[in-house]
């Protein structure tokens, strides 16, 4: 029996490893491709270990299974252990149990089902990873379809995609050594294609082994730039070059050229900084904490070199303005050259003798490995300036003025602070008295503000108008006792008497007040007084706005009189005659859009030379545009060729890369006006027109 | 005849020699029937030998009836027992029972007997139906298939212009089917038709010049329906020459003397800067004098654009040139509308103008004519051009006030705008608008240029194996008409001595370079034959069914009916009688034998 218990145990064991293998191996097909069945086998041999560790089924004794038996089968009662007990060792009572438990050992039906219940815990887990995996499997693969442009630096899966290349004969096999350069800190890599997916800067050096003696070997760049190979024994040949350009190039053995290889460069891009606090532009309310928290991330393709803080503080207003340029440092180090960094810094800004009225400009500036910088928009952080609102200055130049209500918004936050001051030699009634007066006030001026909006009256007038009604006159008077009794919530007047825009900072206004009022009424003054001051800072705001401005217009001018102007004499003033000639422009691409007709011709006629030509010269054009973009290009270039070279039959394919790469390179044609033309009637119709008019 | 003497001789011997030989057996029992029969069969072999035959009453359809198939026929709509015939290969391997004849020409010699003809299928062509004008033919189009019913679009456009394909297609599917205009393999425009008939539009801005082939595909799912040509020859603009007259210099003139110059117009300025003096600019031309302007002048342009109070200042003698060269000589006018005197003026009486008192400017995006989408929005003066009968509205905003109108003016023509501050779009960069818009208006306006000649082919979709009718406008000669090289002889039109009909057999696809006159060349398009199937066989079907009817109105004589045929016996009959006789014979023999 503890042969087979431990039996079920290993295979639950074995049963676990498989589910974690399984899955450890579809996870691995993406992270590692390639290596799937090691990782996979890898995992089973650890997590085997583990659980065998963990379980130690050889240490199963007997005594456990006699322990597990009790436990199932109360025929047993308790005793199981008996069994395994020396015979000799029994008294007379054990003898007769053992006696008893022997008839009653062999009825037992079957082993417990705790023996079963791991196994099948163990199938469970088996069943599930499986279906897991399959999953996995297959969502990657869709995941690998919509992300297929994500796949650009790990090269050996894009090379996998590429049609195989076709290469000269001559050519045994190739290496090709990319060596990236340092800042990408990647390290070196080969491949055995022609095809040239390297970063900006790599070092690539080719060796090419041919199978019979050559006498020269050269690479030939967007057909312009030449390398000759060097060799020392005529087979093996080497050569290197950095790559900094996209472009093609081909291989030429014994004036042989092959197929037009690509060389895509992947550019380094500059850092992003992305920044969550502060925005834009911060005001800082009085009353406010007189600090800054900025909370950023730094990212980039190969790693953040170093990210710094730039900050300028702008002192004084007017003519005696100041400013002085001070650097921040995150606190984190850069040496790990991670590709993200989440940086936090709080700026204090009375440490760098700001005041009220003062601004600190900041930007953040990021250098990546490649020492490519990037900075972010000038972030702005003000300290409200408390005297300057108060000032009735520009209250007295607009000429749009309310300034009855501003004032009394001015004059509560200047008796609260009035009322600050005398706190201390106040007494607790006359102090509480003062501050509720202070929330009436406030109260009043809300509910003036919110007639604009068409807000209720809550002042409770009612009764005053019922005397009105109750005259003899009234009776009956419809409009008057409705006037009298309903609630009017939507007045047309009130509606439309400001801009929507205008209205909601209204609204945001009287929340301020009220918050005031709040405060005030709970006697916490010192409390009330940045909503009071945001409520007349928003008002402020709201008067600015009403200003008007002339808006940027065009004129012509009437034209001269000359009846009552210019009455000199300008009989010796010459006239100004001016000519030109403008060149217009020649067509670009004239000789694409030929080499567009014969390709049409193409189709039902053979080439003749003059077509040929063409065609040839619109493949120099093409391949000049596959030089910065082989990607969409180089196929077209490689199409034109194989049409020049075999003039007999023009594959439908190679025809439509070519069509394709035109109609992509072509401009929009420009809109020119032009004249209609008569019907070619020999002047009939000028006659008959003619003759009408006789 | 003597042949059928000998037979009966022969027969006669043969009977006489049979009878004999029974006379002499011996057993003389059912003598009589076996005379009888020896007789009857004896007559049967000479029957078979003969042709025996007899006259009757019969029906007209059995013989003087045929059967033409042509394409999308349904072999059960086929009569049984009439002539069945066809002039297609195809469709002879597919109901083998048809007659392949060559050409319609052939039926009439094939089967003389046949006045009456039905045709089943899509029909045929006009010039294969007209040898059948004798017949009485009876046609009934069948139910088009899924495919194009109408499609349209310009034969030639000018470079920049937009290209659009308008038609009609009859789906027939359960799901929508997605049409595609392709050029340079490249998809340009697409639509989608849902189930059942609709109109559709696609369009599209041409980048290439000269003879272009576009392709429109039907699609439904991934499986092609049909893939057509679409060819157009895209012309390269010419270039005007433009006159511009102003009150002062500005700069709206300004730009567009620029504007036009770079594009390679001629264009002149005048601009008065003083009293008596002006300013004179020429660009691509060479100098003249434009103190006094005359008839002399203003032949040499195009188009004049002038300020309203620089055209009304002019000095009778020059208001009167101008006025003769528009109306007489088709010149083109632009008139910019300004705060002039109120004198009235002929360039302004179709034209009133409305002024509303704004303080600012509107800045509105136009709308142009033939235009689906909005310019960017422009500084306008408020002053719209209220709609009158006899003019076309060019420009207008949102609420379709007018902002440029054109009218015609005897020969020519004249367009008057109150925009006068578009220069803003070419400050912003926006130099399409700009062209756009001026492009409209001086298109509108410039004098008609004259056309040497004009052609256009007049078989809807020119194949190989078909001849394909041209007309041609203008002057030509035997000599100056050839296609490919090949000389055509043009036939002068009755009526119109300039107008002249060709007819060539094309021999192969794609563009044909054609040369109607020593002036310039021009190009025909030869499609495919599977190219435009749909389209095809609904001409087909019109043109028969409209051939159809006449020869229905023709052979309203009265038509017999009943017709005296003589018509052979078959010979199975004599066969059997024969073979029944002779068994007679030998059953006879074996029972008195055994008897």
């Amino acid at each position: 029996m503890r042969q087979r218990y431990i039996c079920y145990q290993l295979a639950a064991g074995v049963f676990v490893a498989i589910a974690c293998a399984l899955l450890a191996g579809s996870v691995s097909y993406y992270l590692l491709p390639g290596k799937t069945i090691i990782a996979a086998i890898l995992v089973f041999l650890t997590v085997l270990a583990v659980v065998t560790f963990i379980y130690r089924p050889w240490k199963t004794s007997l005594e456990i299974i006699c322990r597990y038996l009790n436990f199932y089968f109360p025929q047993l009662e308790e005793s199981s252990q008996l069994i395994i007990k020396p015979a000799d060792n029994l008294n007379l009572l054990e003898r007769l149990q053992v006696s008893k438990l022997e008839t009653a050992i062999l009825q037992l039906s079957e082993e417990p089902a705790a023996f079963m219940q791991q196994l099948k815990k163990a199938a469970w887990l088996l069943a599930g990873a499986l279906i897991i995996s399959i999953a996995i499997l297959k969502l990657g693969k869709f995941s690998k379809i919509t992300g297929g442009a994500d796949e650009v630096n790990t090269n050996q899966s894009t090379q996998k995609n590429l049609p195989p290349e076709k290469v000269l004969p001559q050519i045994d096999g190739v290496l090709l050594k990319i060596a990236p350069p340092a800042y990408t800190r990647k390290t070196t890599r080969t491949q055995d294609k022609f095809t040239i997916n390297a970063e900006e800067g790599a070092l690539v050096s080719w060796n090419i082994s041919t199978n019979i003696d050559v006498k020269d070997v050269f690479l030939l760049f967007n057909e312009r730039e030449k390398i000759a190979l060097s060799s020392v024994n005529k087979t093996d040949w080497q050569a290197r070059r950095i790559i900094t350009k996209p472009g093609f190039y081909q291989v030429s053995i014994n004036g042989k050229s092959s197929d037009l290889y690509q060389i895509q460069v992947i550019k380094d891009a500059i850092p992003v900084i992305h920044i969550k606090s502060p925005k834009q532009y911060t005001h800082i309310d009085a009353g406010e904490a007189q600090r800054v928290a900025i909370n950023t991330t730094v990212t980039d393709d190969y790693g953040v070199n170093n990210a710094q803080i730039f900050a300028t503080i702008a002192k004084g207003s007017g003519e005696s303005v100041k400013f002085k340029d001070t650097v921040f440092s995150f606190n984190t180090p850069f040496s790990a050259h991670s590709r993200r960094y989440d940086l936090q810094r709080t700026i204090d800004l009375p440490k760098l003798n700001m005041e009220p009225g003062d601004e600190l400009y900041f930007y953040i500036q990021a250098l990546d490995t490649h020492q490519q910088k990037s900075r972010t928009d000038v972030l702005i952080v003000s300290i409200q300036d408390t005297a300057q609102l108060l000032s009735m200055d520009g209250i007295v130049a607009a000429a749009n003025i309310k300034p009855e209500y501003f004032r009394s918004q001015r004059q509560i936050i200047l008796d609260t602070e009035k009322l600050l001051k005398e706190k201390d030699s106040l007494s607790t009634a006359a102090f509480k008295n003062r501050c509720n007066e202070l929330g009436t006030d406030q109260k009043l001026l809300r509910l003036r503000y919110g007639k604009f909006l068409g807000e209720e009256d809550e002042s409770g007038t009612e009764g005053e108008d019922n005397q009105e009604i109750g005259k003899a006159e009234n009776f009956g008077n419809a409009k008057m006792v409705m006037d009298a009794f309903t609630d009017k919530h939507d007045n047309a007047e009130d509606a439309t008497f400001l801009e929507p825009a205008a209205k909601s900072q209204l609204k945001a206004t009287l929340n301020e007040m009220w918050k005031a009022e709040l405060r005030l009424r709970l006697y916490k003054p010192q409390d009330a007084l940045p909503f009071e001051y945001k409520a007349l800072r928003l008002l402020k705001d709201l008067q600015q706005k009403s200003r008007s401005y002339v808006a940027k217009t065009n004129y012509n001018p009437p034209p001269i009189k000359p009846e009552k102007r210019l009455s000199g004499d300008l009989s010796k003033i010459a006239e100004p005659v001016n000519q030109q000639k403008i060149k217009p422009a020649t067509d670009k691409f004239e000789i694409l859009k030929k080499a567009a007709v014969v390709l049409e011709h193409s189709k039902h006629q053979v080439l003749t030379l003059a077509d040929k030509r063409i065609l040839e010269l619109a493949a120099q054009q093409l391949a000049q545009q596959a030089s910065t973009q082989p990607g969409i290009y180089l196929k077209a270039v490689s199409a034109v060729r194989r049409i020049l070279a075999y003039n007999k039959q023009i594959l439908a394919s190679d025809r439509a890369l070519v069509e394709k790469a035109i109609q992509r390179s072509l401009p929009e044609s420009k809109i020119k006006p032009s004249a209609t033309g008569t019907t070619a009637d020999m002047g009939l119709g000028q006659r008959y027109f003619n003759n009408l008019n006789r | 005849m003597s042949w059928i003497l000998t037979v009966v001789i022969i027969c006669l011997l043969l009977s006489l020699l049979f009878t004999w030989q029974e006379f002499s057996r011996a057993d003389k029992r059912r003598l009589i029937w076996r005379i009888i029969a020896v007789c009857i069969a004896v007559g049967a072999l000479a029957c078979i030998t003969l042709p025996v035959s007899y006259t009757k009453q019969t029906n007209i359809s059995e013989d003087t009836k045929a059967v033409l198939l042509t394409e999308g026929f349904n072999i059960d709509s086929i009569p049984a027992k009439v002539a069945v015939f066809t002039i297609d290969k195809a469709i002879q391997k597919q109901y083998a029972k048809a007659k392949l004849i060559g050409s319609t020409e052939e039926l009439i010699h094939c089967k003389p007997t046949v006045t009456h003809l039905q045709i089943l299928g899509h029909g045929l062509n006009k010039y294969e139906l007209e040898p059948l004008s004798k017949l009485h033919v009876s046609f009934n189009a069948p139910e088009p298939a899924t495919g194009y019913t109408s499609v349209n679009w310009p034969a030639k456009i000018k470079a920049g212009d937009i290209f659009s394909l308008q038609g009609s297609y009859l789906n027939k599917y359960k799901r929508p089917v997605k049409l595609l205009l392709k050029g340079l393999n490249t998809s340009l425009d697409s639509t989608s038709i849902a189930p059942g008939t609709s109109s559709f539009q696609l369009s599209t801005t041409p980048k290439l010049t000269g003879p272009v082939v576009y392709h429109l595909l039907a699609l439904s799912g991934s499986d092609t329906l049909s893939n057509d040509a679409v060819p157009i020859q895209i012309l390269p603009t010419k270039p005007l020459k433009v006159l511009l007259l102003n009150a002062a210099p500005n700069f709206e003139n300004r730009f567009l003397k620029n504007w036009l110059g770079e594009n390679g117009y001629a264009v002149a300025t005048r601009a008065t800067i003083s009293k008596d003096k002006s300013s004179t600019e020429f660009v691509n031309m060479n100098k003249l004098n434009l103190q006094r302007i005359d008839a002399g002048i203003l032949n040499r342009f195009d188009l004049v654009v002038g300020d309203l109070s620089t055209l009304k200042t002019l000095s009778t003698a020059e208001a009167l040139a101008l006025r003769n060269e528009v109306t007489q000589k088709g010149l083109g006018v632009i008139v910019k509308a300004d705060s002039s005197s109120n004198v009235p003026s002929w360039l302004q009486r179709d034209f009133p103008v409305s002024t509303l008192n704004l303080k600012e400017q509107p800045i509105i995006a136009l709308t142009l004519q033939g235009k689906a989408t909005k310019t960017a929005k422009l500084n306008i003066d408020a002053s719209y051009i209220n709609y009158r009968n006899n003019t076309q509205t060019l420009v207008a905003d949102a609420q379709n006030y007018g902002l440029a109108a054109t009218t015609i003016a005897g020969g020519g023509k004249i367009v008057f705008t109150t925009l006068n501050h578009t220069y803003a779009w070419l400050l912003n960069g926006n130099l399409n608008d700009y062209a756009a818009l001026w492009s409209l208006l001086i298109n509108k306006a410039a004098k008609q240029s004259s056309t040497i000649q004009s052609y256009k082919v007049d078989t809807p979709v020119p194949n190989i194996g078909q001849p394909v009718e041209l007309i041609y406008n203008g002057t030509t000669s035997g000599e100056e008409t050839s296609v490919n090289n090949d000389r055509i002889s043009p036939l002068q039109s009755e009526i119109l001595p300039y107008r002249w009909k060709l007819n060539y057999n094309p021999s192969t696809t794609g563009w044909q370079r054609t040369n109607f006159n020593t002036k310039g060349e021009d190009w025909l398009y030869i499609y495919d034959t599977k190219h435009w199937k749909s389209i095809k066989n609904l001409i087909k079907a019109n043109e028969t069914k409209e051939f159809a009817a006449k020869s229905n109105q023709k052979s309203s004589v009265t038509k017999q009916i009943q017709q005296k045929t003589q018509s052979e016996v078959p010979k199975f009959w004599f066969y059997v009688i024969l073979l029944l006789a002779c068994t007679f014979l030998w059953i006879e023999r074996k029972f008195s034998i055994q008897l």
